[in-house]
């Protein structure tokens, strides 16, 4: 089989756009990288350890391939397609009836859109908790924000399109909470929906800004932080500790949390990016030896060409990924409801399930703060974590006194409550009961453990770990309870006896 | 870890994976192949394969395989019906499968009108199930078979129907003559029979019978002898009554009689029209989400809902003030039919038929406006068909006999015009223009018509010829007479002296025989038509005869009684039938300033001395304490604006 295929690669053909051989030396495997218009974002080599699927899981990459698919599904929908307001409608019931695909092409782009929000949001969650957002890579975490903000925004402007009951209430919701915002909250609505209501302007703005807008704006987002991801050395991964093989022992998951290897950081964050990416660096392999399978270099990393063992890596995660939405899509339709009716408000109107935390706050809290105060002030906290330096040196928690500590801990716990409880319409124990969890599993490093892994594992954590576990907990716990447990007038339902709303 | 047992690990990765690629691009392709199949094998290509193969079979011509769809009026704009339904789409109809059968004939063309605007359904959609509307979330489901009509009346339902109890002897004569032996009225299009069944709408010539005569007479085929014919006046403007209900639906049309018979407008509004009862103007319209089945036995849909409405009332809302119809399951259907047919929008007003435009933009009646029609349309549910009276069951109060003569002979026509035009507090609905609807004609007209339910007077010629006995007389106005009027005649608070000496009108027998007649306007003086001439003559004998000469003089008048004994009368002697609810329940609740306001006190006056058993002793009260009650209630409210007059 190799032979007639190295003969066309030898082509004259071939060899006017692939300016490589055959990748079957590692100089032509780094040349089907770095000369590639497509692949040369890629290292030509990267470190083993980068690239084991418990890592990362992939988030990121499954995120982009996400993105991908959505882009193909959209150019195909936009076939179809009109943004007015009674073809909208008909249109999406041409695509489930008569347009050939129409169906699986439509269901595939809802769910892959679910898909990304959720992939994406998996993606911050592992990377801050692989500590990943450290100096130098802040900026890169700034920007991953923003890529979030902006997916988040693609799913809500899409999810106008079609135009039906669902569709127009859950952006009803929406845009009434963004004109909560005092003083331009008014202006910001307006420019939102090109009017005073909901109707042809908003629908025909937020196609534009659907098609258009965003996805370029996430494509240049996108660019820009693979981009910084290489300038920074690649993946963050936990310090090799001097002349030691990497500690193998602890599965990679926990051995990625903030690797609690205190005394590393000691040449400075600086210091060790560079040295990074000195690793990184881009130096073509110039030997031909095949069976150099696995490099080793200056910093006794090992390492890997790219090609083939990243390239497929990729294209199975890719694979499994579009196997999956394929298979979801072929089974359960995207809704579509009554067409928009602005004279019937279904009750309950409930926005997009991403929103839907914000929905459930909207219980216990005036607009303002549920739609706008805490929204933007978990977006900033989150953009600017990276920035403050509290816990480069990692001392543990409970070091010296931990009984001080631990009054001091609960203490802020019962304070944090109070503040919750104030100007809330009763008690929010989606926020309080997970912060409570997780000021008791922070205690429970404090508890005298026998040497094993769990102790010295909680007793290293940081405070932005524990901070970020009780957001991500909270903002689970209140979508869920928004998505399954809220039904007419937002009373409290029991999804196994009312169904789900 | 060394570099030699990393590559050796990585080299077995790498190998899987190569083996995962693999699998997963098999998987993949055929997961993605998929969709484009089941795309492809679809429903209605093999509808329309079948198609072909049996064509073939039939030597017709091959048809291409695609979706076919339709314009249509809706605001879905588009019907693929035609994709499977082959032969409503205009392709050459097949046997073999009902799929491909033609149309039925029909007055519109289905390729030009589409489908679902008659039938209902979702016509964009391709597969049976969600055209047929079983989709989650489409609300507009086909209208099942026994309520197919109710398409027709989607544009339709305000066409203009006679009365219905024209219609019902005109359809008996019909059929009674044998009309049916020559004629077909079910649309069987029969080769034998001239078709009748779409008459209404075509238009037909009222000299029918003339034709008809003139035919016979000109043919030799001996079925003429069989012919019906002649009929009278009235037998004619019947059978025209029936003719002109033939508008092809039959259900339909049964269905719009059977409400107009009931007089479900009585309490529903319909258009504007009706009673204070639910507006039914877009029943057609509710959205079975919208409604709950949790008593509802037969099917969960609109249809269901509304039978389970029509057969009992009390069990979807036991607090409900309907009365149970009482109707046969095929009449529940009928009107179900309607009741489906009635959407206030649609489909755009380009697309609106004449009797629709006219109903809805020039304000035209779709409902007889002669008197009997009307009051069966609005008043028999609760006054009964002939105005008898009724208690319908659960109703806050009785709807009284306004039909018989002890209510007519005291209510002037300007009283029962009041009456229907300002409604009674709590009792019955107003049907002014502004409330119910009505139009002064039309309620001039039902007060007419009322007016005939009044028993009818012998002639005056019969009542002189009658023999003369003054002791019978006597009799009579000692009974009748003297309550108001005096034990002699001679004048009272509220019945001014009859055997005053210049009285003009009981100098005279023809005078005395129209005051009976017709009573006296805005007095409390009503009508005396029960009695037979001999009585009569009787009675105008004794009038006459009495002695004038002793009574008070010509400028009587009326005392106004006093309101404190009246106040004080009517506590001891009306409240327990009369007073405020719930006491007031054998009698209306007149102790009310609303019921007060709508009644003169000629009415008040007239019934009190009238209405009442005057077998019993507390009832029979005098003129003097009469007025003060009467004052009494007039103190609780103002007169009407209006008096009576006649």
């Amino acid at each position: 089989m190799r032979e007639p295929v190295k003969i066309l690669l030898r082509s004259r053909v071939w060899r006017s756009f692939a300016r490589h051989g055959f990748p079957d030396s590692n100089r032509n495997r780094s040349l089907a990288v770095f000369s590639n218009f497509f692949l040369h974002f890629h290292p030509v080599k990267v470190r083993v350890r980068a690239i084991r699927f418990t890592r990362t899981f992939y988030l990121g990459g499954l995120t982009a391939a996400c993105f991908f698919i959505l882009t193909m599904t959209g150019f195909f929908l936009m076939f179809y397609y009109r943004p007015a307001v009674p073809h909208a409608y008909s249109d999406m019931k041409d695509f489930v009836y008569v347009v050939s695909s129409g169906k699986f092409l439509r269901n595939l782009h809802r769910w892959a859109a679910h898909a990304m929000v959720a992939l994406v949001f998996a993606h911050m969650s592992w990377t801050f908790l692989r500590g990943a957002y450290r100096p130098p890579r802040e900026f890169n975490w700034v920007v991953g924000v923003s890529l979030l903000v902006a997916t988040l925004l693609l799913s809500y402007t899409g999810y106008l399109l079609p135009w039906d009951q669902l569709a127009y209430w859950a952006v009803t919701v929406g845009t009434n909470m963004v004109a909560s915002v005092p003083m331009v909250g008014q202006k910001i609505k307006l420019l939102l929906l090109g009017g005073h209501v909901i109707n042809d302007s908003a629908l025909l703005r937020f196609y534009v800004l659907h098609c258009v807008v965003l996805p370029m704006a996430l494509a240049l987002g996108v660019g820009l932080h693979v981009w910084r991801i290489r300038k920074d050395g690649g993946i963050h991964l936990p310090a090799l500790p001097k002349g030691d093989a990497p500690d193998e022992s602890l599965p990679p998951v926990l051995a990625g949390l903030e690797a609690g290897h205190p005394a590393d950081d000691s040449q400075g964050a600086e210091a060790a990016g560079a040295r990074l990416g000195a690793t990184e660096s881009v130096r073509l392999v110039l030997d031909e030896d095949e069976a150099a399978d696995v490099t080793v270099d200056l910093n006794d990393e090992p390492m890997v060409m790219t090609f083939p063992h990243l390239l497929l890596r990729e294209v199975v995660a890719f694979l499994a990924l579009a196997i999956v939405l394929a298979v979801v899509s072929l089974i359960f339709d995207a809704p579509l409801e009554a067409i928009a009716d602005p004279s019937r408000t279904p009750n309950p109107a409930k926005a997009p399930w991403y929103f839907l935390g914000l929905q459930e706050l909207l219980r216990y809290y005036p607009p303002v703060v549920a739609g706008v105060l805490l929204p933007a002030l978990s977006i900033t906290a989150l953009a600017v974590i990276p920035y403050f330096r509290v816990n480069v040196e990692r001392p543990p928690l409970w070091g010296a006194a931990p009984l001080r500590r631990l009054a001091l801990l609960w203490l802020a716990i019962a304070a944090i409550s109070a503040l919750f409880r104030l100007g809330a319409s009763g008690m929010v124990w989606s926020i309080v009961i997970p912060l409570w969890l997780v000021g008791a599993t922070m205690s429970a490093g404090a508890l005298p453990w026998r040497e094993g892994k769990v102790g010295p594992w909680l007793r290293t954590r940081s405070l932005p770990f524990w901070i970020f576990t009780w957001f991500l907990a909270s903002a689970i716990t209140l979508t869920v309870i928004g998505a399954l447990f809220r039904g007419p007038s937002w009373h409290l339902t029991v999804p196994w006896h009312d169904g789900i709303y | 870890m060394m570099a030699k047992d990393a590559g050796r690990a990585t080299s077995r990765a790498l190998g899987r994976l190569r083996v995962a690629f693999a699998l997963l691009s098999i998987t993949l392709l055929g997961v993605l192949a998929i969709a484009p199949a089941t795309s492809h094998f679809s429903e209605w290509r093999a509808a329309q394969q079948r198609y072909v193969n049996l064509a073939q079979r039939a030597k017709l011509e091959p048809i291409g395989v695609r979706v076919r769809q339709a314009p249509s009026p809706t605001p879905d704009n588009v019907d693929r019906c035609g994709s499977c339904h082959l032969g409503a789409a205009g392709v050459a109809p097949v046997d073999g499968d009902p799929l491909f059968a033609a149309h039925p004939s029909i007055p519109h063309d289905p390729a030009r009108f589409g489908c679902t605007i008659c039938h209902g359904g979702q016509g964009r959609a391709v597969t049976g199930r969600a055209a047929h509307g079983g989709e989650a979330n489409w609300e507009e489901p086909l209208f099942p078979r026994p309520y197919r009509e109710a398409g027709c009346g989607v544009c339709h339902s305000r066409v203009r129907l006679p009365d219905p109890e024209l219609v019902a002897s005109g359809r008996a004569l019909f059929a009674a003559r044998g009309c049916g032996g020559c004629h077909d009225v079910d649309g069987h299009d029969l080769p034998t029979k001239r078709d009748l069944s779409k008459v209404g709408l075509r238009g037909f010539s009222r000299q029918w019978q003339d034709h008809h005569v003139r035919a016979a007479g000109e043919s030799t085929d001996d079925r003429w002898a069989a012919s019906p014919l002649p009929l009278g006046d009235e037998e004619h403007a019947a059978v025209d009554a029936y003719l002109q209900s033939l508008v092809g639906a039959p259900q339909l049309v049964a269905g719009k009689l059977l409400v107009a018979r009931l007089g479900c407008r009585g309490c529903h509004r319909i258009d504007g029209v009706g009673g204070d009862g639910p507006d039914l103007s877009d029943i057609g319209g509710r959205r079975a989400s919208e409604l709950d089945f949790s008593r509802v036995r037969g099917e969960h849909s609109l249809a269901g809902w509304l039978r389970e409405l029509l057969t009992d009332p009390s069990r979807l809302d036991p607090r409900s003030r309907m009365p149970a119809p009482g109707l046969a399951p095929a009449e529940i259907d009928q009107v179900i039919t309607y009741l489906l047919s009635l959407r206030t929008d649609p489909i755009s007003s380009a697309f609106w038929p004449p009797d629709r435009v006219r109903g809805m933009v020039l304000g035209e009646r779709d409902f007889p406006t002669e008197g009997r029609p009307l009051f069966q349309a609005f008043c028999s549910a609760c006054h009964g068909a002939r105005g008898e009276g009724r208690a319908p069951a659960g109703a806050v109060a009785f709807a009284p006999a306004i039909g018989g003569d002890a209510f007519l002979a005291i209510a002037s026509d300007g009283f029962l015009r009041e009456t229907v035009r300002r409604g009674r507090p709590e009792h019955m609905p107003a049907w002014g223009a502004s409330n119910g609807g009505l139009h002064p004609e039309e309620i001039d007209a039902i007060a007419a018509y009322l007016r005939t339910l009044q028993h009818a007077l012998p002639s005056f010629a019969e009542v002189s010829a009658s023999a003369l006995d003054l002791a019978r007389g006597r009799e009579v106005f000692q009974q009748t007479c003297t309550p108001c009027h005096g034990e002699r005649g001679e004048g009272t608070a509220i019945g001014p002296p009859l055997a005053a000496a210049d009285n003009p009108v009981t100098a005279r027998d023809d005078a005395i025989y129209g005051t009976l007649a017709r009573g006296v306007d805005d007095t409390a003086m009503g009508s005396f038509r029960t009695f037979d001439a001999p009585t009569l003559r009787a009675l105008i004998g004794a009038v006459t005869t009495l002695d004038r000469n002793h009574g008070p003089r010509k400028d009587w008048r009326p005392r106004a009684g006093d309101p404190g004994r009246g106040r004080e009368l009517f506590g001891r002697h009306c409240v327990t039938c009369h007073g405020a609810r719930p006491e007031g329940r054998k009698a209306p609740a007149i102790e009310d300033p609303r019921f007060v306001a709508t009644a003169p006190d000629s009415f008040l006056t007239a019934s009190i001395v009238r209405r009442h058993d005057r077998s019993r002793e507390e009832l029979r009260r005098s003129p003097d304490e009469v007025a003060d009650v009467v004052a009494y209630l007039r103190s609780l409210g103002p007169a009407p604006a209006s008096a009576g007059d006649r």
